[in-house]
């Protein structure tokens, strides 16, 4: 089965289980909308006729508003697989519903079917697609989409087959299939379970970082009239959302026809849903055989300018048959050629139109189809047929009449695309303005791919290199003689990008001219070349390998070595015994440091432990350009064994950051040990400090629950570190859940610190004005500060990061108008209990009821500086501490000098070292 | 020898890390090498490569130009500054007007420091950002010469 997948769908080894339980999930989806959807037409038309249809489709534009305003409100407090869970329950007991109000059969009821049928099918399955772009990376995407798509179309067949082999064979009642679809929505629910389960073993679902603040998130709403001037601003989206607009009317007035048709054809009700499920059914049989067989051909040999005109020009066929000859087989031809064309042919081709406008754009484009376009136009097609059908008195076979102005608008729309995709898309290449890690369509077309060649003459390195990335996975005879002459290319970029392009068409005969490759000064290069001679070579990956390890050129081994290690085929034992690695490590010199790289390279690949602990040694390597590269490696290796080496390297500045990205690809499992670290006093500051930053690399819920613990940390600058790794997730990831009761303890205990401090800062006030006492003094209020911004990042977990940050720079600002209406908001929003702290901080009346709150509050009483230094001496704070002891040194105080004696004794070098001087100063 | 604390205490006058928090100013204080110069002694010269900033603990030092005395700073100054940001040659001499105690920070120790603590970053790039705020509204209230 695995190996089946494979070869058609290059779905790699660790993603089969996940990608098969997609393509359930999405089946069974299918297979529900494709009972409930024969079964809604046919109620409807043979109980209201078709003439009711207009009304309903005017409908349907009405209530999507105010449904994907709730859906988008819950969305946004549920987690992704509570939102489809509860979605599910909510549906199935809709159905319980529905299925119940129909038997009192009344003409409302039909109504409500339609649009809730129509609602369930755009529902289902926009929020499974939400679903999989959370589970699969883009990547991903591009490979295993397309299965799940066909699992889809043969979800639709088995739903539209079954509900007529149903109805036909066993006496079953229309209405009745809801029960089944019941059913299979329960077994959904299960499949969602398990998928999220699976997924979760493997690391966390992604999520969609969101547009963010410093603090906060809050997307960026947008108005109408926003997105239709960016629209405009393009004649290139004019004409695309022009064309969507035509079809979708289009495609309403066809539907009328086609439904029109069914019902005279078929009046009695289990005859039309038999029907109507075996037309559904087919359809998406059709529909994926033009997918897979002829698409693709159709898009190369015509580009994107003939495959947008099939669609039209087949409904134009289809139309002329219904003016011709208005019976079911006309309707049938019209009604499956757009069914068929607009989800295989034309879909592409629409893709395509997008393909030059830039992510962001598409993305609002796409939202201003979805909200207005889409509603509007089929609304006013509504209103259309209303007038044709019950003011006019149309009959079907005229209505094609419109249907031909339609196609002739749309037709004419088209022609102007062509030009214009062309010059659009030339445009966006020369601004290397589409992002290839969104790109889920090879660039095949025929128009597009000459343009990309034609870019590959360019004289600009970064271009040649985007459109080669833009062709990397594209098979095609023109691209090897364009792409050969950039092997040459100056730009080491360049090159790597032509090999890969090379790789891709699995073309042996290039084998000859790539081996001077493996000589190039980049060692990527190199290792490219070596990858494409093991993939193409004749010999075979494992004979290339054996010979190239044994090659006298270090550089050459080196690659070698890398592809040894990465290449499935060839025996782990066998690299050991030829003793390359070590060798490699080993090498002094010129080529050394690349060597050793090239060592560090491979071991990330190796299972070895043996092997494996040579990357121990290279992190110890003089170079430093070896040691990021070991450690980068370490954390590709996933070995437990090695994170303590890590650890330590999280205290040297020059690789902290490596250090972090290789612990953070360790993912939840290494939260423990982190966490113990984190908390262990005898691990240098500088790695415990580090702890934080690895955690908030890490987005997922245990890595968050981890950190909450550690809010009970007392080094303030660990706290500090704590909160901001919190803060960060939160505003990054707003799915992720803080534990409230653990945040809610962490604010108290800030706000009693701020207290006290503020004590000390009062009674130190009213003392001699040395540097030593100026010192103290500022100490403390920037500890106050940085108090205040800990609570209000706290906060932030709390109450959502964009208000509360607004409010915090309103704090700070200086300014009485601001500070006063940030406190009045803080006021409406906080609970009681925190309200009761917090508010005498941040509306200070004056400094002695601020104090004097603090002491009723927490029971703290600060008698005077003596007490003040004594409770700064013996607190967590080892900067406080020592300007404390250093105040007590310059203003001896002998009553503090046990204190001191005590203070010689912390982990903190500055502490005792300030103690030392202090006792000096005391004794004199 | 003086104690981090007192050079943190020294530190804080100058101008480019007036907005560091303290406690983070020991970690300057960590990298700043305390050095004395006799009498006479040449600190640098006018063209020499700028690789550090000096404070003063005690003593005082002549800044000088072709013979031309520039100015003369003494304790809780700071002098050459400016090497910390650019690497343009000295524009003038510091000779030592009498036996003088003075901290160094390195320019690489400072950078490296730099990488590793936003925090400091930030405070010297805010003093930064109100000097050339200061010089904007400075140009503003005093429009060029020769306009009417």
């Amino acid at each position: 089965m695995n190996r089946i997948l494979r070869s058609f769908f290059d779905i790699r080894k660790g993603e089969y289980t996940l990608a098969l339980l997609m393509v359930f999930y999405y089946y069974f989806i299918l297979v529900t909308y494709y009972f409930l959807k024969p079964a809604r037409d046919s109620l409807f038309l043979v109980k209201l006729g078709a003439s009711q249809l207009p009304l309903v489709f005017i409908l349907i534009a009405i209530v999507v508003v105010p449904i994907t305003t709730i859906y988008s409100k819950a969305s946004r407090s549920l987690r992704l697989n509570q939102l489809l869970a509860w979605t599910t329950i909510v549906l199935i007991l809709n159905l319980i519903i529905l299925r119940w109000l129909l038997t009192l059969e009344q003409g409302w009821i039909f109504y409500l079917f339609y649009i809730w049928v129509s609602l369930y099918g755009a529902l289902t399955t926009s929020q499974f697609w939400l679903f999989a772009n959370a589970i699969f990376d883009a990547g991903q995407a591009k490979r295993i989409f397309a299965l799940i798509g066909l699992g889809g179309i043969l979800g639709a067949t088995t739903g539209g087959e079954v509900t007529s082999l149903i109805i036909r064979n066993f006496n079953v009642k229309t209405e009745n299939l809801l029960f089944i679809c019941m059913g299979v929505l329960s077994l959904t629910l299960v499949l969602l379970n398990v998928i999220w389960a699976v997924k979760r073993r493997e690391g966390e679902p992604r999520k969609a970082p969101v547009r963010k603040s410093r603090y906060g998130e809050e997307k960026r709403k947008e108005s109408f009239a926003d997105m239709f001037r960016m629209v405009r601003r393009s004649r290139h989206l004019v004409f695309i959302v022009g064309i969507i607009a035509t079809a979708m009317m289009t495609a309403s007035f066809v539907d009328f026809q086609f439904k029109a048709i069914s019902v005279d054809a078929f009046p009695a009700k289990e005859d039309l849903t038999s029907f109507l499920g075996k037309f559904y059914g087919r359809l998406s049989i059709v529909s994926l055989l033009l997918q897979f067989l002829f698409t693709n051909r159709f898009i190369r040999l015509l580009g994107v300018g003939g495959a947008i005109f099939f669609l039209p020009g087949g409904l134009l066929f289809g139309s002329i048959m219904v003016f011709l000859y208005p019976g079911l087989l006309s309707g049938v031809l019209l009604r499956g050629t757009d069914g068929s064309f607009r989800y295989s042919i034309d879909k592409t081709g629409r893709e395509l139109l997008f393909l030059p406008v830039p992510l962001e754009i598409k993305k609002r484009t796409k939202l201003f189809i979805d909200m207005f376009v889409d509603r509007w136009f089929r609304g006013l097609a509504g209103a259309f047929l209303l007038l044709f059908t019950l003011v006019l008195h149309l009959s079907v076979r005229q209505i094609s009449i419109v249907v031909f102005v339609l196609l002739g608008v749309w037709m004419t729309l088209a022609l102007f695309i062509r030009k214009e995709y062309v010059n659009a898309f030339r445009s966006a290449l020369e601004k290397r303005a589409i992002n290839l890690d969104e790109l889920r369509i090879n660039p095949e077309e025929s128009n597009t791919l000459k343009t990309l060649i034609a870019a590959l003459q360019s004289d600009n390195d970064r271009q040649v290199a985007y459109a080669l990335n833009m062709l990397s996975s594209v098979r095609d005879r023109d691209l090897v003689s364009a792409v050969k002459p950039l092997l040459k290319h100056a730009s080491t970029e360049v090159r790597i990008k032509a090999i890969q392009v090379l790789h891709n068409q699995e073309n042996g005969d290039l084998v000859p001219e790539m081996e001077p490759l493996l000589k190039d000064k980049d060692s990527e290069v190199r290792l490219r070349t070596m990858q494409f001679l093991c993939y193409n070579s004749p010999d075979g990956a494992v004979e290339v390998l054996d010979r190239y390890l044994k090659d006298s050129d270090p550089l050459v081994q080196a690659a070698a070595v890398v592809c040894a290690a990465e290449c499935d085929g060839f025996d782990e034992d066998r690299l050991a015994e030829t003793g390359a690695v070590e060798s490699l490590i080993a090498r002094e010199g010129k080529e050394g440091e690349a060597c050793r790289i090239q060592a560090a390279k491979a071991l990330a690949s190796v299972r070895s432990p043996a092997l494996r602990k040579l990357l121990l040694e290279l992190l110890d390597d003089s170079s430093p350009a070896v040691v990021k590269q070991a450690i980068e490696s370490i954390g590709k290796t996933q070995d437990r064994d090695l994170v303590p080496s890590l650890l330590v390297k999280l205290s040297d500045s020059r690789y902290r950051a490596d250090a972090r990205g290789a612990l953070a690809a360790y993912g939840d499992r290494i939260l423990g040990t982190l966490s113990d670290h984190f908390r262990d006093d005898r691990v240098s500051l500088a790695v415990r400090r580090s702890v934080p930053r690895v955690m908030r690399e890490i987005p997922t819920q245990l890595a968050v629950d981890t950190l909450t613990i550690n809010l009970d940390v007392t080094h303030p600058q660990l706290k500090y570190h704590v909160v901001r790794a919190l803060s960060s997730l939160r505003s990054k990831f707003p799915d992720l859940r803080f534990k409230e009761d653990k945040v809610l303890e962490a604010l108290i205990e800030e706000t009693k610190s701020y207290y006290e401090i503020l004590q000390i800062l009062h009674v130190h006030r009213k003392t001699d004005d040395d540097p030593a006492s100026r010192l103290l003094g500022k100490a403390l209020e920037e500890k106050l500060d940085s108090n205040l911004e800990r609570i209000f990042r706290l906060l932030a977990l709390r109450y959502g990061p964009s208000d509360i940050y607004s409010a915090y720079l309103g704090i700070i600002s200086g300014r009485k108008e601001l500070r006063a209406s940030a406190i009045e908001f803080l006021d409406n929003v906080l609970g009681k209990n925190l309200k009761k702290y917090l508010i005498p901080i941040l509306d200070q009346v004056s400094i002695e009821v601020t104090v004097r709150k603090g002491q009723d509050l927490f029971q703290l009483e600060i008698k005077d500086l003596d007490h003040g230094l004594e409770c700064l001496i013996r607190g967590d704070d080892p900067w406080l501490k020592s300007c404390a002891l250093f105040a007590l040194g310059e203003s001896p105080r002998e009553n503090l000098l046990d204190l001191a004696e005590e203070a010689r004794k912390d982990p903190d070098p500055i502490v005792r070292e300030t103690a030392g001087y202090a006792i000096a100063r005391v004794r004199g | 020898m003086f104690t981090t604390i007192e050079k943190v205490i020294f530190l804080q006058n100058v101008d480019v890390f007036s907005q560091v928090p303290t406690e983070q100013l020991t970690y300057l204080a960590a990298i700043a090498e305390e050095i004395t110069v006799l009498k006479d002694e040449v600190v640098y010269n006018q063209n020499d490569p700028s690789d550090a900033l000096y404070l003063i603990l005690d003593g005082s030092i002549r800044l000088h130009r072709k013979g031309q005395e520039i100015t003369t700073a003494g304790s809780k100054d700071a002098f050459g500054t400016w090497a910390l940001f650019d690497e343009e040659p000295r524009v003038a001499t510091a000779t030592a007007i009498e036996d003088t105690r003075l901290l160094r920070i390195d320019h690489d120790d400072f950078y490296e420091l730099l990488a590793d603590n936003v925090e400091i970053t930030r405070a010297v790039l805010r003093t930064m950002v109100r000097r050339l705020r200061g010089l904007i509204e400075r140009v503003r209230v005093e429009p060029p010469q020769g306009t009417s």
